[in-house]
């Protein structure tokens, strides 16, 4: 009779339900992954704190490997809409990478700390600010991810994913404008320099379109299940 | 007596065929939407065709006394045979036919040999509404998944829970009509009687748990890996047809219902390719299994 218990059960949970409240929880990860990252670029290249804080970004994506686990397994093995799996996947592969890329900045900026006892910069006024706005933007997009999917209005999902691609769009215009400096001043800095903003721009813009891709999905899942 | 015992045996044949077969067309969206296990899905199922064979399964007795009123054991054992045969070629060369359409127009053409059907008007009946409820069908999804779909909900979970609880009681409601309509007619053939209902339903629990995994793993994962406005509108016009066809006392195809259904939740999408030739396929044969049947049955009963 076990099967028939379990059966039963099964029958009152909304699978698609507890898959959003577990993606959830993974971006909760990224948020805090990312005030982390925020941290991290207002600390002094000397600061021993540097490495602290890499370790625990670090720690967040062993969290993160094993929520997105759980998920998975939630997905493939739960009471889902066959029509929706695929993008449930894929949402938990963006989730979890808006925390890996947060670990890639975080060792880049480790790293570059050590080029700085060499005689290399890793901060400017004007570059902080730059990673300062697209982590503002990452940080607004991930919350209002976390309130996608938690709403059971689909007008608000859908409103909140056009708020979602307006960030990613600004983060966009920021990434473009730092390029275009970067390339102005490439003759005044060394080639470990310019790696290293080019590849903070690149992440941090990596993170926004996460966020705009895995909200796209959200809403697409929504529709696949009622539609 | 050995016929009598022959009459039971290919009852039983023919019912777990039936009931095997038939499983997935009505468990088939609520497991392939995986609100439901495979297993589960075979026990509401069996559950459902017993309880309708036993609440309402007698009134297709109607059907066979007005098709086959000399009630002659050798006719319903001939009937029941060709309709086994029938049903088991056509599944063999992949060939969407309906043993209760078959059986329906095997037992005409044995009459017709016989020069014993008495009531043409009940024929008419029956053809009206073999031709009428496919187009119910169609119209009725239709239009509710367009009724569906212009309705925004305020708490999509909450819609979504009441999809899911509403596809388990249309699985379940949809195998009652199937065994109080088209398990009723197998039944009702060989001779409603306490042993006929009894090896029934040994047969429906047997045909549901060993004939019908292939099915339902097919039809859950290749046809019904659907929607669940769509599956459940499609099993909701099936039951309240089957029903209404049960209460009328005429044999009604589960499938004939179920196929119309899918078809008319299809083309309800602007936006959407729906594919006809199959759907044509399947109405074709309609046609063409009821008067083959009958046709068989008149050079049978000529023999």
């Amino acid at each position: 009779m076990g099967f028939e218990l379990k059966s039963i059960r099964g029958i009152l949970v909304v699978g698609e339900k507890t898959i959003f409240s577990e993606l959830s929880q993974i971006v909760d990860i990224a948020l805090e992954a990312n005030a982390l990252l925020t941290k991290m670029f207002k600390m002094s290249p000397t600061d021993g704190q540097l490495t602290q804080n890499l370790g625990l970004v670090g720690e967040l994506w062993m969290k993160t490997v094993d929520a997105e686990f759980k998920c998975n397994e939630d997905i493939t093995g739960g009471a889902v809409s066959p029509n929706v799996i695929d993008s449930l996947l894929r949402c938990t592969r963006l989730a979890s990478d808006m925390v890996h890329v947060c670990l890639h900045i975080s060792r880049e900026l480790a790293r570059m700390a050590k080029a700085y006892s060499a005689g290399l910069q890793m901060h400017y006024a004007y570059w902080d600010s730059v990673f300062e706005n697209m982590l503002a933007s990452v940080e607004q997009s991930q919350l209002k991810l976390k309130q996608a999917l938690g709403s059971s209005d689909i007008a608000e999902i859908s409103r909140l994913r056009k708020e979602i691609h307006a960030l990613e769009e600004a983060g966009d215009d920021v990434k473009d404008q730092g390029f275009d400096r970067l390339y102005g001043i490439a003759p005044k800095l060394n080639y470990l320099e310019f790696y290293h903003y080019q590849k903070l721009l690149h992440n941090c813009e990596d993170i926004l379109n996460d966020c705009d891709d895995f909200s796209a999905l959200l809403v697409s899942v929504v529709t696949s299940i009622l539609k | 007596m050995w016929l009598s015992i022959v009459v039971l045996l290919l009852t039983f044949v023919a019912v777990m065929l039936v009931a095997g077969n038939n499983l997935s067309a009505t468990v088939g969206p609520a497991v392939g939407s995986r609100i439901i296990t495979k297993r589960f899905g075979m026990l509401l199922g069996a559950v459902g065709f017993t309880l309708g064979l036993i609440a309402q399964g007698v009134g297709m007795t109607k059907t066979v006394n007005l098709l086959l009123p000399s009630g002659a054991l050798q006719l319903r054992a001939e009937a029941l045979l060709v309709s086994i045969l029938i049903f088991v070629i056509a599944d063999l060369i992949r060939v969407p036919m309906s043993i209760s359409m078959s059986l329906v127009g095997m037992l005409a053409g044995l009459s017709v040999a016989e020069g014993a059907l008495r009531n043409a008007f009940y024929v008419a009946e029956v053809v009206v509404m073999w031709v009428a409820a496919p187009i119910i069908a169609i119209a009725v999804s239709f239009y509710l998944i367009r009724i569906i779909n212009r309705s925004r909900p305020k708490d999509f979970w909450r819609r979504l829970q009441i999809y899911k609880l509403l596809l388990i009681a249309l699985a379940l409601s949809t195998s009652y009509v199937l065994g109080a309509n088209t398990i009723g007619l197998m039944v009702a053939t060989g001779g409603f009687s306490v042993a006929a209902v009894g090896l029934a339903i040994i047969a429906i629990f047997i045909g549901a748990f060993f004939l019908s995994a292939g099915e339902i793993r097919r039809v859950g994962q290749e046809i019904f890996l659907m929607r669940y406005p769509n599956a459940t509108t499609e099993l909701l016009t099936s039951t309240v047809l089957v029903e209404a066809a049960t209460f009328l006392r005429v044999p009604l195809s589960n499938t004939q219902a179920l196929a119309a259904a899918v078809f008319g939740t299809g083309i309800s999408y602007r936006s959407k390719f729906v594919s006809l030739k199959p759907f044509l396929l399947i109405a074709v044969f309609w046609v063409i299994a009821p008067l083959l049947s009958f046709a068989l049955g008149l050079v049978i009963g000529r023999i």
